[in-house]
């Protein structure tokens, strides 16, 4: 923790060399997190990349107190939680583009499972999930990946995406129950039925 | 416990966060209720395989070269904080022998020798030895102002020398102080000073504020402050940075905040010259949507005088051999520098982009 302190405190001063030990260190953190939230290995590449440029740009403003690694994912959240964002809003042709930070890049439609390099999990199963967890608001995705796939506290969630720990408890709620839902809607649509999965009393107990 | 209860208790019990008492009254509940106990089945289920199913992948081997190409490519941010470090720098050199003597007299005398180091910080002094700065000691109380030319008079103002004692009340507006002495002799009229100061650095790695900063007088600051939302803070913040870059703006500051209500804020601040402050805000309002608009005007006089007061003090003492003060009088230098720049030649934008 000590050489992670001095490396920040040197690339504070302008030193790249120190700043690019910190994304040797903390680059399959990001990494993974960057996949996790766009469910793409493309836009997970980006996202990483582009969380550390703004690291260093904004590495004034980090305060040692906070963990560098939290701080890391604070920005990656956010910066995923505004790149999607605009994908919602109703502008011409733009609900397909993913933002690289240095501009955007037209993208073809296409769901998620069809390219299978964008498929995280394997199997029927993940699939499932993936799927469920793509139609959750970004905000409760958020929350659900840092929870679940990260294993943040409580508070560690609280510091990353900036709200009280009442907000992370009711959007961790919110959001399970959606996903929950999700899980449920979909395996009934599909017939997802996987004895002795781990899903199998999802289906099973909700046919009923 | 009732049902709607329960159900607020299973994301708390799946963590593990419930308190045993309120457990076990929510498992007491499961047992009774089969709707809630298969909800609580489901919750678990999904939240095993979304741990178990997620293997951690490894990051491209290029993604570090990647991050510090880009870093390569971004251009430097120029911060107050490194400009009046170095300032602080080549002005204590100053102060040790002595800045009131040299700016009376070896700056000003060599300012030609050396015309790089002005326009650094966009204070226009003539190039022509003629038109040099008149510096003086004193403001005579019973001089009628004379004719004389008027950019001679805008581009060469007195130096109120940074003497205390003999600081009096200068009259406003300046000019009419600096049209007493347009004649270029009128430099002998320096008061000799003790010892020849000796510089050691060289000229044209000092920054010094050009002598007007030392004069009081009435300094107004405008400031604009934009609002604007914008759809995309990426590529909004890229093309704020090309507007700016046209006009050879860089950001005086910049930083990034996450509102209560999850937006993201970033703010910059630039210093822009009156003749593109128009050209800037059409630049900056076609990011996105203009929220708001402020503009203000704040007569800081009141600051800057008793900013440039305890700037001579400390000038004097470092002056008259007393040392510790030079580190805080360089400081009060680069705030004088820059609040006189921004009244007499600068607008300061404020530009928050929300999205």
């Amino acid at each position: 923790m000590e050489a992670v302190r001095q490396l920040v405190e040197k690339a504070k001063k302008n030193d790249k060399a120190a700043f690019e030990r910190l994304v040797l260190l903390y680059q399959k953190r990001v990494y993974n997190l960057a996949l996790k939230l766009t469910g793409s290995v493309q836009d997970a590449q980006d996202l990483a990349q582009e969380v550390f440029v703004r690291a260093f740009r904004s590495l004034g403003a980090f305060r040692q107190e906070a963990d560098f690694g939290t701080w890391l994912h604070r920005i990656a959240v956010n910066i995923w939680l505004n790149s999607r964002r605009r994908a919602v809003v109703p502008t011409v042709s733009l609900d397909q583009q993913v933002d690289t930070g240095e501009g955007t890049v037209n993208r073809e439609v296409g769901t998620l499972a069809d390219e299978p390099e964008t498929v995280v999990m394997a199997g029927e199963l993940s699939e499932l999930l993936q799927k469920a967890l793509e139609q959750l608001p970004r905000e409760q995705k958020a929350v659900l990946v840092l929870r679940e796939l990260e294993g943040l506290s409580y508070g560690e969630i609280a510091a990353v995406m900036n709200c009280s720990l009442g907000t992370v408890r009711s959007r961790l709620s919110r959001a399970r129950e959606a996903l929950r839902r999700q899980v449920v809607e979909r395996a009934r649509q599909e017939r997802i039925h996987i004895p002795g999965g781990k899903l199998a009393c999802v289906v099973e107990s909700d046919k009923k | 416990m009732r049902c709607r209860k329960a159900k607020k208790m299973l994301s708390p019990w799946l963590d593990g966060a419930l308190a045993a008492a309120p457990e076990s009254g929510f498992l007491r509940h499961l047992d009774r209720c089969p709707s809630c106990a298969r909800e609580a089945r489901q919750l678990k289920a999904i939240t095993g395989a979304l741990r178990a199913h997620w293997a951690e992948a490894e990051p491209p081997p290029w993604l570090a070269a990647g991050v510090m190409a880009r870093l390569e490519e971004a251009p430097a941010r120029p911060v107050y904080a490194l400009r009046l470090k170095a300032l602080s720098l080549a002005v204590s050199v100053l102060l040790v022998f002595g800045l009131h003597s040299l700016v009376a007299r070896d700056y000003l005398a060599r300012w030609p020798v050396a015309p790089a180091a002005a326009p650094r910080d966009g204070l226009a002094l003539p190039e022509d030895p003629a038109e040099l700065p008149v510096v003086d000691n004193y403001v005579p109380a019973d001089l009628a102002p004379e004719a004389a030319e008027p950019e001679v008079t805008k581009a060469a103002p007195v130096v109120a020398a940074p003497v205390e004692r003999q600081r009096g009340p200068v009259p406003a507006p300046a000019p009419e102080v600096t049209a007493a002495a347009p004649a270029p002799e009128a430099a002998v009229a320096v008061p000799a000073v003790e010892a020849a100061p000796v510089l050691v650095a060289s000229l044209d790695t000092v920054v010094i504020p050009g002598p007007e900063v030392f004069l009081p007088q009435k300094r107004v600051a405008e400031g604009v402050t934009l609002r604007v939302a914008v759809p995309s803070m990426a590529a909004a913040a890229a093309q704020l940075e090309e507007v700016a870059a046209s006009y050879g703006l860089a950001p005086a500051m910049e930083y990034t905040v996450l509102a209560h209500d999850g937006r993201l804020v970033r703010i910059y601040r630039y210093d822009v010259p009156f003749m593109l402050a128009n050209q800037f805000v059409a630049g900056t309002t076609s990011l996105g949507r203009l929220l708001s608009e402020q503009r203000a005007a704040s007569d800081i006089s009141g600051e800057y005088n008793s900013k440039l007061e305890q700037y001579l003090q400390l000038a004097a003492q470092a002056g008259s051999g007393e040392e510790g003060s030079a580190g805080t009088a360089a400081l009060l230098l680069g705030d004088l520098a820059r609040m006189h720049q921004a009244a007499q030649a600068m607008k300061s934008f404020t530009i928050w982009l929300e999205s």
